[in-house]
Formats: structure tokens, sequence, C-alpha cells
């Protein structure tokens, strides 16, 4: 199973401290100058940058290239389809295969762009707890069904990926996976076993919410105001994308 | 011929099928990935509008579409060994919370799941998310549902329907992505040609793993009918008759 990827081991860092919001306003941000600028030189500054920012933000380098590895990849395979699919521009001949400069240029901004996106996503998913992304959801008026539903899921994941990983376990003592024919009939029996200890569970949360209070929606902390520490970090971000926007 | 057999040799050796659902951060020039979201915005209005109005009805179904989707996340979690490609892939699951929740609902299900995969997983992405939605939300929920309810028609067993289910929405859904690809990548090569190329160069690792699903997703739907029925009759997947 994958790993799931969280940014608990470094609360105390200056940029997992940084609102939410503002954090989201700069990825979104990054994101777009990403797409919009359509070069490789912007791309490649914000994979630059995002890289520097998980250093800054005390990220263990190990699990931020780990991360990385499948979209280095997928920006490869995308390089490579592009030298097929643009046949314009001059041609270049590379160990006896005529390739077009369009083709090359494009492939690199592709793949650039892929690797520039995925990073940024890392250094935001690896210095913001996703309860942060909600609150600042809620603050960018997200619908409330969508908040409550993510809050939901994100709590239950954890909790059912454990007891998964538990059947899992059981089966495996018990040669359910021996063969591959075995392996199918724990597969599903798992998920049958998974949906009904779902089912149940959902029963009884329901009535611990109403319990708790719940009349049918989440209650949305109180708003606070950003700190003047933040909006200088929103200014010098905005800086920072306009110039490399600029750049590009 | 040669970019399709270099494309098929790329994913069926390295393990892309991991990720190759989902369309990568970045992939989606701009413009198409502003389109994809419109495109999908709609129906995920929609099925949040059908769990509203469910939940007027019974308070307890945002915990019990919360929790489903939180299910069906941990099932598309776990690997499935893939004999032709020699590695594993993760089943995509919309197919199942299509039968168990409708139509809208997973489609709503699906998008906050994509949304949890780019951010836990770094499969997707966020400028991509409309996109991954449409395919593995709306393209996957209705193909899965339609193909259950068609097979139910038909007088196809649980097993048969479920396994239709997980076989229409897993290729329907690769259909889904490799279109949006090619829309956005086929630069002057004729759209029909890296469509199919695309296309085709998925199937050596998606048709092992679209029958997998199907299996999987019947033998879930079996047990649950022969452990607890009632669950089945309550979200109207089977008749008070059939139980």
């Amino acid at each position: 199973m994958h790993p799931l990827i969280d940014c608990s081991y470094q609360q105390h860092s200056a940029l997992t401290a940084l609102d939410g919001r503002i954090k989201v306003l700069l990825v979104a941000g990054a994101l777009t100058v990403n797409l919009a600028a359509a070069s490789w030189r912007v791309s490649c500054g914000l994979a630059l940058l995002a890289w520097l920012l998980t250093l800054f933000a005390g990220v263990r380098q190990k699990q931020f290239w780990r991360r990385l590895a499948i979209p280095l990849l997928l920006a490869s395979v995308a390089f490579i389809t592009q030298l097929f699919w643009i046949k314009s521009g001059d041609r270049v001949v590379f160990s006896g295969m005529a390739i077009h400069a369009d083709a090359l240029w494009s492939g690199l901004a592709l793949a650039s762009r892929i690797l520039a996106g995925m990073a940024m996503i890392l250094f935001f998913v690896l210095t913001t707890p996703l309860p942060e992304l909600m609150r600042a959801a809620r603050s960018f008026r997200c619908p409330p069904l969508l908040v409550e539903l993510t809050l939901i899921i994100y709590r239950y994941i954890f909790l059912l990926l454990e007891e998964a990983e538990r059947i899992r376990t059981a089966q495996r003592a018990r040669a359910g996976y021996s063969t591959f024919r075995y392996g199918l009939r724990s597969s599903s029996m798992l998920g049958g076993m998974l949906l009904l200890r779902t089912y149940d569970r959902a029963e009884r949360s329901f009535e611990a919410m109403r319990c708790r209070g719940y009349r049918g929606a989440l209650l949305a902390p109180t708003e606070t105001g950003i700190s003047p520490g933040n909006w200088r970090a929103l200014g010098v971000g905005v800086a920072m994308l306009g110039g490399l926007y600029l750049i590009g | 011929m040669k970019p399709l057999v270099l494309l098929a040799l790329m994913l069926g050796f390295f393990p892309l099928p991991v990720a190759a659902m989902h369309i990568s951060e970045g992939i989606l020039p701009g413009g198409w990935a502003i389109l994809w979201f419109v495109v999908a915005a709609p129906f995920v209005a929609w099925g949040g509008w059908r769990i509203n109005q469910r939940r007027a009805i019974d308070p307890g179904y945002i915990s019990l579409v919360g929790i489903f989707g939180a299910a069906v996340f941990v099932f598309s979690c776990f690997p499935l060994p893939v004999p032709v490609a020699g590695s594993t892939a993760h089943p995509a699951g919309t197919g199942l919370s299509a039968i168990l929740l409708g139509g809208p609902a997973s489609v709503v299900v699906a998008f906050i799941s994509l949304l949890l995969q780019a951010l836990f997983l770094a499969h997707g992405g966020l400028t991509t998310l409309g996109g991954n939605t449409f395919s593995m939300g709306v393209v996957g929920s209705f193909s899965g549902l339609a193909a259950f309810k068609l097979a139910r028609l038909c007088q196809g067993n649980l097993f048969w329907s479920g396994f239709a289910a997980g076989v229409a929405s897993d290729l329907l859904t690769y259909l889904g992505t490799a279109t949006e690809m090619a829309l956005a990548l086929h630069g002057n090569t004729p759209l029909l040609t890296v469509l199919g190329q695309i296309y085709l160069a998925f199937m050596p690792t998606q048709v092992p793993i679209s029958i997998l699903e199907g299996v999987i997703i019947g033998g879930m739907l079996v047990y649950v009918r022969k452990h607890r029925p009632d669950i089945l009759c309550k979200l109207k997947i089977i008749t008070a008759e059939e139980r």
C-alpha cells in the first residue's frame, strides 16, 4: 500500500505555522503561473523554489525525492510522447533518429511543468495539515457539504486503513494470498468485510455525532484575522511569482 | 506503430499503472484544465444537491456517504497483482461507490477522493482535478452504474452485475483519461491516432486490472448479501425477495 504523506513531524517549522489561507493563495498562484507561462524556464524556477522551500521548512529530503519519483517517471514518458506527436520545426538527428526541434521544446516544457506542479503540491502538503486546509476552504466560501464530507472521509481513512491492514494480515497468516485464486477470494472478502464494518461504524458514528450536538452541519471555528507577518509573506510570495512569470 | 510499441513498453514495464488512471499535475495546459473543471462542476453540484436532499430525509446519510467514501478510498489503495505486467495496480473504486451510493453522490465522493489522493498520495494533481473528476467520477461512476443496472435488467446475478460494473467503469475511465490526454497533447498528429495509441498502450495492463476489479466487486457484493442482506436492501441494490 502507498504510505500517506503527512506533515505531522514538522509542526514547528515557520512554513507550517504560516496561515493556511496564505499558503492556499500562494500555491494556487504558483500552479496558475506554471500553466500560464508555458515556459520551461518558469517551471524549472518554480520546481527549484519548491525544493528550496521544503529545505527551509525542514522537510526530510528522502521523503520529498521519494514522492517525486513517480512524477519524474511520468515527466519522462510525457517528454518522449511529444517527440513522436509534434512534427514541426527544424529536424535534429539524434542517435540516428530525426527529432523536430519544436517537439524537443514542447517535451521539455511539459516535463518541467509536471515536475514544478508536483513539487509545489508536495511542498504544500508537507507543510499544511488537512484541517488547516479545510479552515482555509471555509474562509474561501467552499460549499459546506464538501468541507464536511472531506473531513469525515479524512477522519475515517486512517481508521479503515488500520482495520483493512489488520484483516489483510490475518488473511495472510491463514495463507489467504498463497495462490492467485486465493488472493482474489481474500481481496473480495476483505472488501466485503470492510463494507459491513463501515456500515455499522457509520450508524454508530452518526449517533456519537448527535450526542456531541451535531444538528446537520459541522460547526466552523471562528475566523481569525490574518497577521501582518502573514500579509508580508503573501507580498513576498506574489512578488517572487510575478518575477518568475516575467522572466519566463 | 513505433510510438505505440514504445508507449506500451513504458507503461507495461515501469510502475506507471499505479498512477496511470490519474492525470498528473501539469499535464493539461491551462485552457484544458479550466474546461474540464467547467464540465465536471455541474455533476459535482448535482451530486451535492442529491446528497443534501437525502440528508433532509435521513440526517445519518451524510456520515454514511463519508464513511463509504473513506472505505472506497481505502479499497482503492490496496494493491492488486497484475499477472501480465508483473506489477501491482489499484482498483478505481468508482464502480463500487456508484452501486452503493448512486451516480451523483459517487461523483462527489470521487471528487473528494481525488483531492485527497492528489494531496496524500501524490497521484493526480490540483489543476487536473477537473479532468480527473470527469473521467473517474463522472464517466467511471455512470458507466459502472449503467452496466450494473443493465446486467440486473438482463437477469444477471449479483456477482456478474458487480463484475460488469467493475469492468465497464475501469475501461471507460481509461477511455476518458486517454481522450483528455489526447485532446491536450496530440500536437499536429491526428487526434484519433494519438487517442488510439494512448488507449491501446494502457490495454496490456488495464484489461487484467479491470477484470480483477470486476471479480472483486462481484465477490464483495456476494459476501455482503451472504452476511448482511439488509444493507443491500436498504441501499436498494437488491429487492426484499432476493434476500
